[in-house]
C-alpha cells in the first residue's frame, strides 16, 4: 500500500480541495487502512495532487499519423540518446516518445479521435506500442457507402444502429466521430464545397441528415461519449454560422464539437476574416447539451492531419513544406499537410487568439475541453504553455504585445482578464474528460477510482509546473519521478462492444463481396494482438 | 526446426548465443533483408537500437522506390477497395500489374459506386511487358509501350495534362494521339485510378506519375494505387515509423535514430566496408542477398535458401502465428491483418521469437 501524504487534493469530480492523504492499494484509491506502519509513504506537503489528466481528441495513431511521420522525416530528426532501458524514447514523434512525454506532464489517458474503421488494426498496433499510458479511439463514421445506403434506402433505425454497434465493436473503438458528414463521399464525386446542407450527389443525402441519423444512434445505443463532431467548412471565414447551425441541428441531443477554434472564424475586417468566437460561446452558453474542445493554435512548425479529405485537399495550396498526401478511403480517407503557425501572421495570430477566446469566454470548465487537436493547432508538448496562458493574464498580456496590432485590434482577448484556477483546471483535464468519455472510474480520486494520479509543485510559471510532474502513479505504479519516466510500463486500450443483431453481419458479408470482393471481417481487430503486454479493457453501454 | 553454425546442426541456443558473441563484437552490424511481420520488425528493431545498429528492410523489389516520392513530394492514393467498387477508368501501368492480387480483385468487380450497377469500367494497360496473357481474361486496352522509356512517357503524359501540344509521332512506341487518348479517358473520368507497383517505376517516373495525377485531379477525380507485393517490407515501413519515426533505412550508431536512404542501404553499407557484420532477415522466400558480400553472414531465412557461401549462421525460419497472435500486411488487401493462425505449418520459430532470445542475451549483457 502506498500512503500519499499531506499534499492539496484537487478532485472536482468529488468536489475536495483540501490538504489530505491518499491511499493506494491493488491499483486503486482505498481507504486509510487501521494501521500506517506497513505503508510506503510520499511525503507531499506543499504539492498538488490531481488525478491523472486526460486528452480527449489527440492524433497519436494510425494511417494518417504514420504517413505524416514519412511525409516530413526532415522535420523529427532525433539529436538525444535514448537511455538503455528505454529504448526509441528519445525518437522524436514516435510511439514511445508519445508515451513517455504525456506521461512526464501527468497525462494517463488518450484518446485517438480519429480511426478508420478499415485501418483499426493498425491503429490499436500502434497504440499497443505507446508505453504508460491508456488509450481510447473513435471510429470513423459518415462517409461510407454502406451507412449513405442504409439511410438513403430508409432501412430504419434498428439496422442502422446494428451496423454503428457493430463498426464500433469490430474497430474496438470508445465512441464514434463523424468527419465532415458526407463530405468525403461527396469530394468522390468531384464536389469541392460541402456545407451542412449540402447534399451528396448519389444519395441525396445532406449532411444535416447525416449528422442527426448518427447523433441519435449513438444516443439509442447508449454509447457514453456523445457523438464527436468535426463539422464541415472546417478553417472558412465565416464558417461560425456552420458552426451555431449545427449545434442546432443536434436538436438537444448530446454532442460533442472537436476543435472549435477551426470555426470561430468570421468574415469582418478588410481582410474578411475575424473572431466569431463570443457568437459561438453563446450558443454554448445556450445548447447546454453540447461540449466542446478548442483546438488551440500556438506558433510554430507542425503538421494537419485530417480525415476531412474534401477540406485538406482544398487547402493543399497552404501546405508548408509545399508536400502532402491525400487519400480517399472507403469512408473519409485522410489528408495530411504541413503547416507552420507564424507569430507575424495576421490570420495565425488571430487563430491563437480565437482559442484562447474561446476558453475563456465560455463559463463552464465542465463543457470546455482541453485540445490543441493535435498535432494540427500545435503539438500536445505546448499544453503546459497554454495552461500558463490560461491562468495568468498578464503571461497573455505579454504575448499579445508581440502580435500584429491588426490581429489583436480584432480580438477581445487583450480584454479578458479571467485566469483559470487549478481547480478549473482540475475539471478541464481530469473530472470532465473522464465523464465525457463514460470512464467512471478515471480522472477522480474517490475510493474505488483507478489511481492514476499526477503530482505537480505549484510555481508562478505554471508552464514549469506542468510540464514536469514531481510523480506520476498509473494503476497505482509509480512511473514518473521528478519529471523523468521510470522503465516501461503498458497501459490498456478502452473499448466497447455494443450488442447488434447477427442479421447485419450477413449484410455486411454480402455487401463487401459483391462490392469490395472481399469478406466482411478483414478489418475487425482480434481480442489478442502481438504486443506482449498490451490488453484491451472493454466498458459497458448504457442501459 | 533447423540452426546451423557454419555446417553444423546445432540446437537454437547454440546459434542464438554465437549470434551474440557476433553481433555484439562488430562495430556497425547491420540487419537486412525482406522485413518481417509485425513482431519480427519490433524485434530486429530492438535489437539495432541494442547495438546500436544499422537497419535496411527495403531489399524487397521496389520497396525503397516509393519511399522517396512520399518523403518529398506528398502522394494521392486509394484503396483496392475503392478502387474496384468506384474506377469508371482504370489504368494499369507496367508487367508486375499481372500477377497483383489485388489487381484481379479490382478488375474483378464493377465500379457500382461511381457509375451504377450496369456500368462497365474503361480499363487500359500501359507497358504491360510480355505480361498480358494472365489478365487476358478482363476486356481492357493494351497500350504496349516500352516500360525502359517510362520517363519519357509519363512526360508525354503531363504535357497532354497540360494541354502542351506533343509530336504526332510520339514517343517510347505511342504516337500522339495514343497520348491523347490515354490522357483524355482519364480527364473524362468520375473517378480515374492509375494503379502501379514500385517495381516497375522508379522513384523519378513516380514523381512524374504523382504530378500527371494531381494536374488531372483538378479538373476531376483520378488519383493513384501503388500496389504493394512486399508483406514484409511494407510491415517493415509501417512498423519502423510509428517505433522510430522513420522507415527502415536507418541506424542507431549515435544512440536514436538517424534516417537515411542512401546512407543506409545496405549494399553500399556491405561494398563500402562500413559494415563489419550482416544479419540477413528473409521468413518469406528463400533468397539471399542479392550482391556479393565477404561479411559475417547470420541468416535467418527460409529453408532452402541458398547462399554464395555457407552462412557462419543459418536458423531457419518462418511467419506463423504458431507462438501467438502476430499481423502482416497483406498484398491482397493492402492494409495490415492479423496472421491466419492456420498459416506457416513447418513448426520453425519465427523471427520474433529468435530475436527475442537474442534480446534476453543482449539485453542481459547490457544490465
Amino acid at each position: 500500500m502506498i500512503r500519499l501524504k499531506g499534499g492539496r487534493i484537487i478532485d472536482p469530480a468529488n468536489g475536495r480541495d483540501e490538504i489530505g492523504d491518499l491511499f493506494v492499494d491493488g491499483g486503486l484509491i482505498v481507504d486509510a487502512p487501521a494501521a500506517l506502519e506497513a505503508v510506503e509513504t510520499y511525503d507531499l506537503t506543499d504539492k498538488i495532487v490531481m488525478a491523472g489528466a486526460i486528452d480527449i481528441h489527440s492524433h497519436i495513431a494510425g494511417a494518417n499519423v504514420n504517413f505524416s511521420r514519412m511525409l516530413l522525416t526532415e522535420e523529427h530528426r532525433g539529436s538525444e540518446p535514448h537511455p538503455g532501458h528505454l529504448p526509441f524514447s528519445t525518437a522524436l514523434w514516435s510511439t514511445y516518445e508519445t508515451g513517455r512525454l504525456y506521461a512526464e506532464m501527468g497525462f494517463t489517458t488518450v484518446v485517438e479521435p480519429a480511426m478508420s474503421p478499415q485501418n483499426a488494426l493498425h491503429a490499436h498496433l500502434e497504440l499497443a506500442d505507446i508505453p504508460f499510458i491508456d488509450k481510447a479511439t473513435l471510429a470513423v463514421l459518415g462517409n461510407e457507402d454502406f451507412l449513405l445506403r442504409l439511410l438513403r434506402d430508409g432501412h430504419g433505425d434498428n439496422l442502422l444502429d446494428d451496423y454503428v454497434a457493430w463498426s464500433v465493436a469490430h474497430a474496438k473503438a470508445l465512441g464514434v466521430k463523424v468527419i465532415n458528414a458526407g463530405g468525403a463521399a461527396a469530394f468522390k464525386e468531384n464536389v469541392r464545397t460541402f456545407g451542412l446542407d449540402d447534399v451528396v450527389p448519389s444519395y441525396g443525402l445532406s449532411s444535416r441528415a447525416i449528422l442527426q441519423a448518427l447523433l441519435a444512434s449513438v444516443q439509442r445505443l447508449g454509447i457514453p461519449h456523445p457523438l464527436h463532431v468535426h463539422c464541415s467548412n472546417l478553417g472558412v471565414a465565416g464558417n461560425f454560422v456552420t458552426a451555431i447551425e449545427t449545434m442546432e441541428a443536434a436538436s438537444g441531443l448530446p454532442m460533442h464539437m472537436a476543435h472549435l477554434q477551426f470555426y470561430g472564424y468570421g468574415t469582418e475586417g478588410k481582410r474578411g476574416f475575424s473572431s466569431a468566437s463570443p457568437f459561438l460561446a453563446e450558443a454554448i452558453t445556450y445548447h447546454k447539451n453540447i461540449t466542446i474542445d478548442v483546438g488551440q493554435v500556438m506558433f510554430g512548425q507542425t503538421v494537419t492531419v485530417s480525415s476531412d479529405v474534401l477540406r485538406q485537399h482544398e487547402s493543399r495550396a497552404s501546405a508548408r513544406p509545399k508536400k502532402w498526401i491525400v487519400w480517399d478511403g472507403e469512408g473519409n480517407g485522410g489528408g495530411v499537410l504541413p503547416y507552420k503557425y507564424k507569430p507575424e501572421s495576421y490570420y495565425n495570430a488571430l487563430q491563437w487568439a480565437i482559442g484562447l477566446e474561446l476558453f475563456l469566454l465560455i463559463d463552464d470548465p465542465w463543457r470546455v475541453f482541453f485540445t490543441t487537436d493535435h498535432p494540427n493547432g500545435a503539438p500536445f508538448t505546448a499544453y503546459p504553455q497554454i495552461l500558463h496562458l490560461l491562468m495568468s493574464a498578464d503571461e497573455r498580456a505579454a504575448w499579445i504585445a508581440r502580435l500584429p496590432k491588426a490581429a489583436m485590434t480584432m480580438s477581445m482577448l487583450p480584454q479578458l482578464t479571467r485566469e483559470y484556477d487549478l481547480y478549473e483546471v482540475a475539471i478541464m483535464t481530469r473530472a470532465a474528460p473522464a465523464r465525457l468519455l463514460g470512464l467512471l472510474n478515471h480522472g477522480h480520486l474517490g475510493i474505488g477510482a483507478v489511481a492514476d494520479i499526477a503530482v505537480y509543485t505549484e510555481q508562478d510559471n505554471k508552464a514549469a509546473m506542468f510540464e514536469a510532474a514531481d510523480y506520476v502513479f498509473k494503476d497505482g505504479e509509480l512511473i514518473v519521478e521528478n519529471g523523468k519516466v521510470k522503465p516501461y510500463r503498458w497501459g490498456r486500450t478502452h473499448f466497447l462492444r455494443p450488442g447488434h443483431d447477427g442479421q447485419i453481419e450477413e449484410w455486411l458479408a454480402r455487401y463487401y463481396d459483391s462490392t469490395f470482393g472481399s469478406p466482411s471481417d478483414i478489418f475487425a481487430v482480434p481480442d489478442r494482438l502481438s504486443a506482449a503486454a498490451h490488453h484491451f479493457e472493454e466498458h459497458r453501454c448504457r442501459t | 526446426m533447423a540452426a546451423f553454425i557454419g555446417k553444423t546442426d546445432v540446437p537454437l541456443e547454440s546459434a542464438v548465443l554465437r549470434m551474440k558473441e557476433l553481433l555484439g563484437n562488430a562495430r556497425m552490424p547491420l540487419i537486412a533483408g525482406h522485413g518481417a511481420d509485425v513482431a519480427g520488425v519490433r524485434a530486429a528493431l530492438r535489437v539495432a537500437a541494442q547495438l546500436g545498429g544499422t537497419v535496411d528492410l527495403c531489399r524487397s523489389p521496389g520497396a525503397a522506390n516509393l519511399l522517396r516520392p512520399l518523403l518529398d513530394k506528398g502522394l494521392m492514393f486509394t484503396t483496392p477497395r475503392e478502387a474496384r467498387a468506384r474506377a469508371d477508368v482504370l489504368m494499369l501501368i507496367g508487367p508486375a500489374m499481372a500477377h497483383a492480387e489485388a489487381v484481379a480483385d479490382i478488375l474483378e468487380g464493377q465500379p457500382e459506386l461511381s457509375a451504377g450497377e450496369s456500368a462497365r469500367r474503361d480499363s487500359l494497360w500501359l507497358c504491360p511487358g510480355g505480361a498480358t496473357d494472365a489478365l487476358s481474361r478482363f476486356d481492357m486496352l493494351v497500350a504496349d509501350a516500352d516500360l525502359s522509356m517510362i520517363h519519357g512517357i509519363l512526360a508525354m503524359l503531363n504535357a497532354v495534362a497540360r494541354s502542351h501540344p506533343v509530336d504526332e509521332d510520339g514517343f517510347g512506341g505511342l504516337v500522339g494521339q495514343d497520348y491523347e487518348e490515354i490522357a483524355g479517358r482519364l480527364m473524362t473520368a468520375r473517378f480515374g485510378v492509375i494503379a502501379f507497383s514500385p517495381e516497375d517505376l522508379d522513384p523519378l517516373a513516380i514523381e512524374a506519375l504523382s504530378a500527371f495525377a494531381e494536374r488531372l485531379g483538378e479538373g476531376t477525380r483520378v488519383t493513384l494505387l501503388p500496389v504493394i507485393n512486399h508483406p514484409g517490407a511494407q510491415t517493415a515501413a509501417l512498423v519502423s515509423s510509428w517505433t522510430t519515426g522513420f522507415p527502415p533505412r536507418l541506424g542507431f550508431a549515435r544512440g536514436f535514430a538517424e534516417f537515411d536512404l542512401w546512407r543506409y542501404d545496405a549494399e553500399r553499407l556491405c561494398r563500402s566496408g562500413e559494415a563489419d557484420c550482416l544479419l540477413w532477415l528473409s521468413p518469406f522466400e528463400a533468397k539471399a542477398p542479392d550482391w556479393k558480400t565477404d561479411l559475417p553472414l547470420i541468416a535467418l531465412a527460409r529453408p532452402g535458401t541458398v547462399f554464395a557461401r555457407t552462412p557462419e549462421i543459418f536458423i531457419e525460419t518462418e511467419i506463423s502465428a504458431d507462438g501467438g497472435p502476430t499481423e502482416l500486411f497483406s498484398a491482397r488487401h493492402q492494409v495490415l491483418q492479423p496472421v491466419d493462425a492456420e498459416a506457416g505449418g513447418m513448426g520453425l520459430s519465427p523471427p520474433a521469437a529468435i530475436l527475442e532470445r537474442l534480446l534476453a542475451h543482449l539485453e542481459a549483457v547490457a544490465a
